[in-house]
């Protein structure tokens, strides 16, 4: 696992990139003649240099509109998350209709959650942009995104299976373990009663609570 | 009840039998805008604007985007409420749509605020929610906001990182007004202007935007068409001006060669610095920049700077000194003449304070939303910049001043010399704080009086240095003392008449009311030392002879510099009461360039007795 910082405002990084961030070492850090030589490439199309990483966390203002385009179509092919962060981005969105990318302000970047998600990434082995925009909180998100599906379901009637919970390998294992939810480890095309939506919809809400 | 739904097709109540297809704006940000605000600002601009417009009551689903935490509903509905454009409507009553609690979303969300103003509902996203919020309406329990100070005052908007510091905003705005205040300014540079700058667009700036109208209780006041002014500065001969501002990238270069300084650029007189460059190191950035700006003053012949404070992030650290006065301490080192006018978003007393320990007394704050409301006020923001510069290019000569007194004290004429007169001359014109420094602080002080005091310290110095040449001891007469060997008489008859070979009529000068008897005629001077003039009596000629003599016979000055001469001699007589002619002090102008003229002929006699001297050594040597 490798991960790409690409920074041209070097007081910006080292004012708020501590020791610990800087010593992860599963990041790369580019910047001052690294950053010259890397964008020399971007302008000319030729992303060898990126291609060993597998994220990129790009400071956006550091390229032009038309290398951000070129990036993003690089980052597309390759599936590779991309990370744009800016200082006047009022509010950070994520978007994974073509592959995971997130524009984040660059006030929560630089923050304890870079730190975490280096670290999980490390552990996983796997890259979640959500560390990075929601800190510790990222399971809430997909636990409210879990709920907000639930409810649809119930009040749609549409038949449901478990494949259409899209439920994150670490919300499914809580709430097995933690709820004895054991329907949930049958395979993925299994359809599911409105009985055990409503048992995982007020177990959910139980999760909910417990992780603010 | 017209309602619609904002929602991003994750609700159960979007079938077509609770809201009509009519009734539902589904919310999508396309990639091509990077920023959720912009995204907004758009739709509030244009098509979601047309649906809110026909509505009485809006349903937003608090989740609008792919991650549920991004809250994205109750951003939009901030922005509705603060949206002007949406007239009275933005004060609708908002029902935000989806499963969680208002204290889970107070802890939840930064913008949860909101929640809990007038006009704003929560409701589960099921059908019956529907039915139960459109009986609230039919019997008037579902308010709308009442009052929008209200609202204010128990809201509050974060900002983002950049906006943090009052700096930014202010760039990013002063731009913008000037931007749209400009007739001269077209409209593909305004576009390309309001594409790079984004502040009006951000939710952060609309809050401020609404706050400072209920402080000011004035709604701020737009540049239609007919109330635009020409940003054009007149240009002005031998100005030469540069801008450095990081933040000219963001469209003040453009704004400045394609509109403001026009005049200038297209005469190749204006630039701005374009090397500030993305991931170098500030000391080496800095460095760099410098290099440049000596460059441009001792090659390029700039004279007029325009620097903004805070030219690198750096500069924003707390307790950072701003690399703005750096440079200018540098430019002040190489040329103390350079004219600077700071332009900036830094209102701190401090650096306004620092920048007068250099001298600088142009310092032009940048517009700021807060401050600005109206149109008068951001034209007097303007006039005050065009001053500034108009002025600072009138002073621009001052360079060139310097650099000519620069070049003389590299002469140091006498600086060897064993002669006691001479070894005074050159204490009293080249020591620091001498004559030629006196000249240069007294010009650059702007005190239009000062400027003759300015001319009366040149004769100072070309006064006592004829004066080394002129001998009057001798008993036969007046001598000068052409070189050191060939010696030319002059023969003296009376008190009153002077024998010279000058034949020297007195001229008349804008400044005089004229004399019976005295016509306007310049001197004319003879090649050799023959014929003989009469002097008016009582005219303070007597030094005036004393002078152009030496000049004349010693150094070879030619008849129109020493025409010239003359006529400075006898303001400079004016000025100081020496002359008994009548004149209006009023219309006695000394101009900058009369200095410059006067140095220029300082220069020629110091390059003169300085090649006389060396084959005077010579000579000795041999």
């Amino acid at each position: 696992m490798k991960i790409a910082l690409i920074e041209d405002r070097i007081s910006r990084l080292n004012q708020f990139a501590d020791q610990e961030i800087k010593k992860s070492p599963i990041l790369d850090i580019i910047s001052e003649e690294k950053f010259t030589i890397l964008l020399s490439k971007i302008v000319s199309k030729d992303y060898s240099n990126l291609d060993k990483y597998n994220c990129l966390l790009f400071h956006r203002s550091a390229l032009e509109n038309k290398e951000r385009q070129s990036l993003s179509e690089y980052c597309n092919v390759n599936n590779k998350p991309l990370v744009f962060f800016s200082g006047s981005i009022s509010s950070s969105n994520y978007r994974d209709k073509e592959f995971p990318f997130l524009y984040i302000n660059s006030k929560d970047f630089y923050s304890e959650n870079l730190l975490t998600f280096l670290k999980q990434c490390e552990i996983d082995d796997e890259v979640n942009l959500l560390i990075l925009q929601f800190g510790y909180r990222w399971k809430l998100n997909q636990l409210l995104k879990l709920r907000n599906r639930l409810n649809l379901n119930l009040n749609t009637g549409k038949i449901s299976r478990i494949r259409n919970f899209e439920l994150v390998q670490s919300v499914r294992e809580d709430l097995k373990n933690r709820y004895n939810l054991r329907w949930l480890d049958q395979p993925d095309l299994t359809e599911v009663s409105i009985e055990n939506i409503l048992e995982l919809k007020s177990k959910l809400n139980l999760l909910i609570n417990d992780s603010l | 009840m017209k309602k619609l739904l904002i929602h991003n097709q994750d609700t159960v109540i979007s079938d077509n039998h609770i809201f009509k297809i009519e009734e539902q704006f589904v919310f999508q940000i396309d990639d091509d805008f990077s920023d959720v605000d912009y995204y907004i600002t758009y739709i509030l601009d244009g098509v979601l604007k047309e649906f809110i417009l026909v509505s009485d009551i809006l349903f937003i689903r608090l989740s609008l985007s792919v991650n549920y935490l991004e809250y994205l509903g109750i951003r939009l509905a901030y922005h509705i409420r603060l949206t002007k454009g949406l007239e009275e409507k933005r004060f609708i009553p908002i029902v935000l749509v989806g499963e969680e609690s208002y204290q889970f979303l107070g802890l939840t969300s930064e913008l949860s605020d909101i929640l809990f103003t007038e006009g704003i509902y929560l409701m589960r996203d099921t059908k019956e929610e529907v039915e139960r919020f459109d009986k609230l309406f039919t019997e008037g329990r579902i308010k709308s906001l009442s009052s929008e100070k209200n609202f204010l005052e128990k809201t509050r908007v974060n900002a983002p990182a950049n906006y943090s510091s009052h700096h930014s905003i202010s760039n990013e705005w002063s731009i913008i007004r000037w931007a749209e205040m400009g007739s001269n300014i077209s409209e593909m540079l305004k576009e390309d202007i309001y594409k790079k700058n984004t502040t009006s667009k951000t939710l952060y700036f609309k809050y401020l935007e609404a706050k400072h109208f209920y402080n000011n209780e004035n709604p701020r006041q737009q540049f239609s068409k007919n109330k635009r002014e020409s940003l054009l500065i007149p240009f002005i001969e031998h100005a030469k001006i540069y801008y450095v501002d990081d933040e000219a990238i963001k469209g003040w270069g453009k704004l400045f060669v394609d509109g403001i300084f026009k005049n200038f650029a297209e005469k190749g007189t204006f630039d701005y610095y374009k090397g500030f460059k993305k991931g170098e190191k500030k000391d080496l950035q800095f460095k760099k920049l410098t290099q440049e700006v000596i460059r441009l003053i001792r090659d390029e012949k700039y004279n007029v700077f325009i620097v903004d404070l805070k030219l690198f992030d750096e500069d924003f650290l707390q307790g950072a000194y701003p690399s703005g006065l750096e440079l200018i301490s540098e430019i002040v080192k190489v040329n103390p003449g350079v004219q600077i006018v700071v332009f900036t978003a830094s209102k701190k007393a401090e650096n306004i304070q620092k920048a007068r320990g250099f001298g600088i007394d142009r310092y032009v704050l940048k517009e700021s939303p807060e401050n600005v409301l109206t149109r008068a006020e951001s034209k007097d923001i303007f006039i005050k910049f065009s001053t500034a510069v108009t002025d600072a290019c009138n002073y621009s000569v001052l360079t060139d001043v310097y650099s000519e007194i620069f070049s003389l004290k590299k002469i140091g004429l006498f600086l060897n010399s064993n002669d006691v007169k001479e070894k005074d001359f050159y204490e009293s014109t080249y020591k620091k704080g001498g004559l030629l420094d006196r000249i240069f602080d007294l010009l650059k002080s702007k005190d239009k009086s000062l400027i003759e005091f300015a001319l009366l310290t040149c004769f100072s110095i070309l006064d006592k240095l004829c004066l080394l040449k002129y001998d009057s001891t001798q008993d036969f007469g007046k001598v000068i003392l052409l070189n050191d060997e060939l010696f030319c008489h002059f023969r003296s008859n009376s008190a009153v008449s002077v024998s010279t070979s000058i034949i020297f009529q007195r001229g008349n000068y804008s400044y005089e009311i004229i004399k019976d008897g005295l016509t306007n005629v310049s001197a004319t001077f003879s090649n050799t030392l023959q014929s003989r003039s009469k002097p008016q009596p009582g005219s303070g000629t007597g030094g005036l002879i004393m002078l152009l003599a030496v000049l004349k016979y010693r150094y070879n000055t030619d008849d129109t510099k020493l025409n010239k001469v003359m006529e400075m001699k006898f303001l400079r007589n004016c000025l100081a009461g020496h002359d008994l002619g009548k004149v209006d002090r009023s219309a006695i102008k000394v101009k900058i360039t009369d200095i410059q003229f006067l140095l220029s002929v300082f220069k020629e006699i110091a390059d003169i007795e300085n090649i006389f001297s060396i084959s005077k050594k010579s000579a000795s040597a041999k």
